[in-house]
């Protein structure tokens, strides 16, 4: 120990130069992490931001550096070196390297993580806990360099070494999701883990501990050396890797729970949900997604559960003949859309606003050329891994500046809650900015905010909010939050809509209870309309940059093709058929009036070749036509003529679109003769073969209807079967099912909105209520996907209501229900409606 | 003190040394000669266990040159051309690190030599001289006594002062301590005032080893007056090394001279007639060179 002690008095002496930089920078971060220099503003530029991560890397990279050059004449790998023929003990070198890093570098990490928390103000245990783990993460982070002054020499060397080690990393992130099959691997999972990265940083170190002292007994050439580096690098994180996917239970805070919560709650995927899109498969061959709704039953309501994917293979005749794995989240991750616990916290009623919405999850893949002879059955099966949630209300604040909410895990003060020009530059109408400074650790519970207007009985949440952090990549950190809304204060027409005063902050926790498995085995599905050849036939929906407004550019974009001539074969018609709907339907417009122009336009391009060949438009599958406006549908109605009713009728399963163009063209009837059976042997129906369905009025279509009714809710369809008695008593059951699944949250099942009316036909007044503070807010922000849905559910109030209905695109039809609530209403049973009490 | 037995190290496709075997006795100063490139330098790695030898031993104090370690090294003195210096340190800070090290370290002795070689205490190495640096370098690798002294090319690219300076200064400390010394050099001159030995590798092998000595008493220059009629053999003797012919006057090296009257009859046996021949003595160096030059243009393994 003494040499070792003489040693580090070398080597302190010879890095005590550029330490006393690293130290004063290190105080420089803790002086920043503090905010005693350069305090975090809401409108700060990057350039801060830029410096606490240049700060950050330097501080890290400058360690590395110190530690790994060392005194360089006595580079233990270098034959010449000088302690090479010096009677000391190579232990002691080593270990007086250690002492280097501990003394230098995980001490000083140490102390600035203890000064900061106890600054911050954090109990004794999470600083002392706090400060421990920095030093020790300090010192397994560089100790492993100290092994590696034993196996490389120089520079060059080293930098060689970095080369292969990332090599092999990169590598390793490349090939393991194709081996694991697991599309979603996350690079870092090893390094999210705490646990792990130590793990991985101890194994590496002992690896390359047994390295340099083989090096040093044989005297490897650097290529076995970099060689064997690469191998270690691989089979470590490899492993970890595997490891980490076999064991879900990680950092869970109840497993107990999560696995009795797995006992109780039964899961399943409705036969009637599974949608078909055909598309590009991850390993870009094409074939058929399978996407589907995982219902589950008994499920506490502040409990959430995510089922992941593991792994689903498509079985047919029994056998399995393909296992597909999908998209893998390796751990549970923050919800991408706001789920229903959030609504439990809330009043009855509550409509929430969203971001965004996803509740729907892929369960399966075919591959194109898997597909057996048309006509035979095919079944999905699935592994889930569900992910289980607690989800606590922590604080009900009135949102005001100064609130503050402090747990042992956060503390979140308002800073300010700003209205008008106040919030930003150009305000949109009752648009209110709220900052936040939040002190959190955010490897703990995850923590939700929700501003709650009693008023409107609507709730915003603030679960992702822009702002800035202190930089700290772990432990207790900083951070300041800003969340801009409009709307909430005033409608789109400034006309007044909530009180500021009476806004209230909810803070929700969400903590990851554990993981548990389900396995899930599909019903037999009919296979045949996943064998048409499609590959290429998919349109999708805008994608294209526009220079110009949608007119200009779809017609620029129509000009460049070139128009078949009348001698052109038919590939050539086909392809420009193709060019030119791609073109529409990538080059979105934007308003009404360009809207219709770009059909005019898409109708003039065609409509020659449709009066030549509509077979070729027959055969467009149902993304070519957006909606019964298309000029797609509007050419295939001007020139389809009866020498195409069998192939119009025969394909309307398959194409929905055709079901509209067979009802608009009188085929109805002889769809329904000859199709019958073959319609209802279908898992579920598309809106227009619904629609045709309807007009049959033949019972086995009613029953079924009624029956698609469960998962397909629609007012229309559901009053068209309440004409008929028989069939009123199921009826009034599915409605009392319906209502109870209501969630009021905007975008959060595409279905809702014909609940709600269904449920208003029924006289249920709690319906009329969510119906009358959800159709005020129109065309809002939040329902930028929802808009023709919220637009209907307007109209169906308008219906239910007795009140004036106004066309889709009209404002006054979200404008009149301001203000109304149920208690100016009164159900009358006999018109299956509401009316306003005088 | 050092033991070489068959030593080969190879380096890809270079034998760098090549079956060498050779025995340093203790209290002698040999001097380990060969042209650059020869080996010298890898042999000493190898001896000192900073290059693993492909095969063969090396014994240094008794001890396998693999299992050398702090028990061995503090008795052995290393200085090195190529070798790496703290020259970041001062004087004093440098040798402030070694002495620690070594428990026999004679700090009156180190004064001693301070004062002999008068090394500036306080300057850094990085702005010392060579010829300091290497005095410094030799200061802290004699300090303690060691058993044995391996120098390697110490002298090299010092100048002629500065290496009288520093061979003084090694010669008396060898003759007073009667140190083991074992040095390096491609050039007989730096050492034969040092040398009791000289070993001679040449392409990695041992060419010769004996004691300078014997060296001296078996190398003469031997010059010879022909007759005007007399034509020079194709077969010479082969201990008459690098013989060339001026005119009448034929010289040559004789490697094997023993006394004058068995050199005039091996002359007469070539020359029956030859009226006069003269002897002189060579130098260490005249004799290297000689050697040098024969290694070269015949690649023999032994004159």
């Amino acid at each position: 120990m003494n040499y070792a002690l003489h040693h580090f008095r070398k080597e302190a002496r010879h890095l005590l130069p550029r330490w006393v930089w690293w130290l004063a920078a290190l105080g420089l971060e803790l002086a920043i992490h503090l905010e005693w220099v350069m305090p975090m503003t809401y409108n700060e530029g990057s350039a801060p931001h830029t410096l606490r991560y240049v700060l950050s890397t330097l501080l890290s990279y400058g360690a590395m550096f110190m530690v790994l050059a060392g005194c360089p004449e006595d580079q233990p790998a270098r034959a010449g070196a000088f302690i090479a023929t010096r009677p000391l003990p190579r232990l002691s070198y080593y270990l007086a390297r250690l002492l280097v890093i501990m003394v230098m570098f995980a001490l000083p990490m140490l102390l600035q993580e203890a000064l900061y928390l106890g600054l911050s103000e954090r109990p004794v245990g999470a600083v002392l806990s706090g400060a421990l783990w920095k030093g020790l993460a300090t010192l397994v982070n560089l100790g492993w360099l100290i092994p590696m002054l034993g196996l490389l020499s120089g520079w060059l060397e080293i930098g060689l070494a970095v080369v292969v080690v990332r090599a092999c990393f990169y590598s390793c992130q490349a090939v393991l999701p194709m081996l694991l099959r697991h599309h979603e691997l996350e690079r870092e999972m090893v390094f999210l883990s705490p646990g792990l990265w130590l793990v991985f940083h101890t194994l590496v170190a002992c690896a390359v501990v047994w390295l340099a002292i083989q090096h040093q007994r044989f005297g490897w050439s650097l290529l076995r050396r970099l060689t064997l580096g690469g191998l270690v690098v691989i089979l470590v994180y490899s492993s970890l890797v595997v490891f980490l996917i076999s064991r879900d239970q990680r950092d869970a805070s109840d497993p107990q729970r999560a696995r009795e919560l797995a006992q109780t709650v039964q899961f399943s995927v409705p036969t009637a949900l599974i949608e078909r899109e055909r598309r590009e498969t991850q390993q870009h061959q094409p074939g058929t997604k399978f996407t589907g709704h995982i219902d589950s039953a008994n499920v506490p309501p502040d409990v959430e559960v995510n089922a992941r994917l593991l792994r689903s293979s498509v079985v047919f005749d029994g056998a399995a003949s393909s296992a597909v794995a999908l998209d893998i989240p390796a751990k549970p991750r923050a919800p991408g859309f706001y789920p229903q616990p959030i609504l439990h916290f809330l009043p009855k009623g509550t409509v929430l606003m969203p971001r965004s919405s996803f509740n729907e999850h892929e369960i399966g893949t075919l591959a194109e050329q898997q597909v057996p002879a048309a006509g035979k059955a095919m079944r999905l099966e699935a592994d889930f891994a569900c992910d289980w949630f607690q989800w606590s209300a922590i604080a009900d604040v009135p949102l005001q500046r100064g609130a503050v909410v402090s747990t042992p895990d956060s503390s979140l003060t308002v800073t300010d809650v700003v209205t008008g020009t106040a919030s930003s530059n150009q305000p949109k109408p009752g648009e209110i900015r709220i900052n936040f400074r939040h002190h959190l650790n955010p490897a703990g519970v995850a923590s939700y905010l929700v501003i709650y207007s009693p008023e409107r009985q609507l709730a915003w949440c603030a679960g992702e909010l822009e702002g800035y952090s202190s930089g700290r990549a772990g432990g207790w950190e900083r951070q300041l939050q800003g969340w801009l809304r409009p709307y909430v204060l005033a409608y789109d027409d400034n006309a007044p809509a909530a009180d500021l005063t009476k806004l209230r902050l909810i803070v929700l926790q969400r903590r990851y209870l554990g993981s548990s498995s389900w396995a899930w085995h599909g019903e037999s599905m009919p296979i045949t309309q996943h064998s048409a050849s499609y590959r290429g036939w998919y349109f999708y929906r805008g994608g294209m940059p526009l220079a110009a407004d949608g007119v200009t550019a779809l017609r620029a974009r129509i000009a460049t093709l070139p128009r078949p001539e009348p001698t052109a074969s038919e590939v050539e018609r086909n392809r420009f058929i193709l060019d030119v709907l791609r073109a529409y339907h990538a080059i979105i417009a934007y308003n009404d009036a360009h809207i219709r122009q770009q059909i005019d336009d898409v109708l003039a391009a065609l409509r020659p070749l449709a009066a030549q060949r509509i077979d070729t438009f027959l055969t467009l599958p149902t993304s070519a036509v957006r909606d019964l406006k298309s000029p797609v549908y509007a050419l295939a109605k001007e020139f389809t003529t009866d020498a195409q009713r069998d192939y119009v009728v025969q394909h309307l399963v398959e194409r929905d679109w055709l079901a509209a163009l067979a009802k608009d063209k009188g085929w109805g009837d002889y769809a329904r003769q000859t199709m019958l059976p073959t319609i209802l042997a279908q898992p579920s129906y598309a809106e227009h073969l619904r629609s045709l369905m309807l007009t049959w009025d033949d019972p086995a279509v009613l029953r079924r209807q009624l029956a698609d009714l469960r998962y397909f809710p629609e007012a229309r369809t559901f009053e068209k079967l309440y004409l008929q008695p028989e069939l009123r008593p199921e009826l009034d059951r599915l409605a009392a099912q319906l209502c109870a699944e209501v969630m009021p949250v905007i975008g959060w099942e595409k279905h809702a909105c014909q609940r709600l009316e269904i449920a208003m036909g029924q006289g249920n007044a709690d319906a009329l209520d969510i119906a009358l503070h959800m159709a005020p807010l129109g065309r809002h922000d939040d329902m930028s996907n929802d808009t023709t849905e919220t637009r209907w559910l307007a109209q169906g109030l308008a219906k239910e209501t007795g009140q004036h209905i106004p066309n889709i695109g009209d404002r006054s039809l979200y404008k009149q229900f301001r203000g109304q609530r149920v208690a100016d209403f009164q159900y009358q049973p006999e018109k299956r409606g509401w009316v306003k009490q005088p | 003190m050092i033991t070489l037995d068959n030593l080969c190290k190879k380096f890809r496709k270079t034998e760098a040394v090549n079956g060498l075997s050779l025995h340093v006795p203790a209290g002698q100063v040999t001097a380990f000669l060969g042209p650059n490139g020869a080996g010298k330098s890898t042999t000493i790695k190898c001896l000192l266990g900073l290059h693993r030898p492909d095969s063969g031993s090396a014994e240094v104090l008794g001890c396998n040159s693999r299992r050398l370690g702090p028990a061995q090294f503090q008795h052995i003195g290393y200085v090195s051309e190529n070798m790496e210096l703290p020259l970041w340190m001062s004087v004093q800070q440098f040798l402030d690190y070694c002495r620690p090290l070594y428990p026999q370290w004679d700090a009156t002795f180190e004064r001693q030599m301070l004062q002999q070689f008068d090394l500036p205490l306080q300057t850094k190495l990085k702005d010392l001289s060579r010829g300091m640096r290497m005095k410094a370098a030799l200061l802290s690798s004699l300090a303690y006594r060691p058993k044995l002294v391996v120098l390697d090319e110490p002298f090299s690219g010092l100048d002629p002062l500065v290496r009288d300076e520093f061979i003084r200064g090694l010669l008396e400390l060898t003759e007073q301590e009667g140190w083991t010394v074992f040095v390096s050099s491609h050039d007989i001159e730096e050492v034969q005032r040092l040398a009791d030995r000289i070993a001679i590798i040449n392409s990695g092998k041992l060419a010769l080893d004996e004691t300078s000595e014997s060296l001296q008493t078996r190398f003469r220059a031997i010059e010879v007056i022909l007759p005007d009629d007399a034509k020079l053999p194709t077969q010479l003797p082969a201990d008459w090394l690098h013989a060339e012919q001026a005119g009448r006057t034929l010289r040559f090296i004789s490697s094997r001279y023993a006394e004058p009257e068995s050199l005039a009859a091996a002359i007469r046996l070539v020359f029956p007639s030859t009226p006069h021949h003269e002897v002189r003595p060579m130098s260490l160096r005249e004799i290297f060179i000689a050697l040098a030059r024969t290694y070269r243009l015949e690649g023999k393994a032994q004159p």
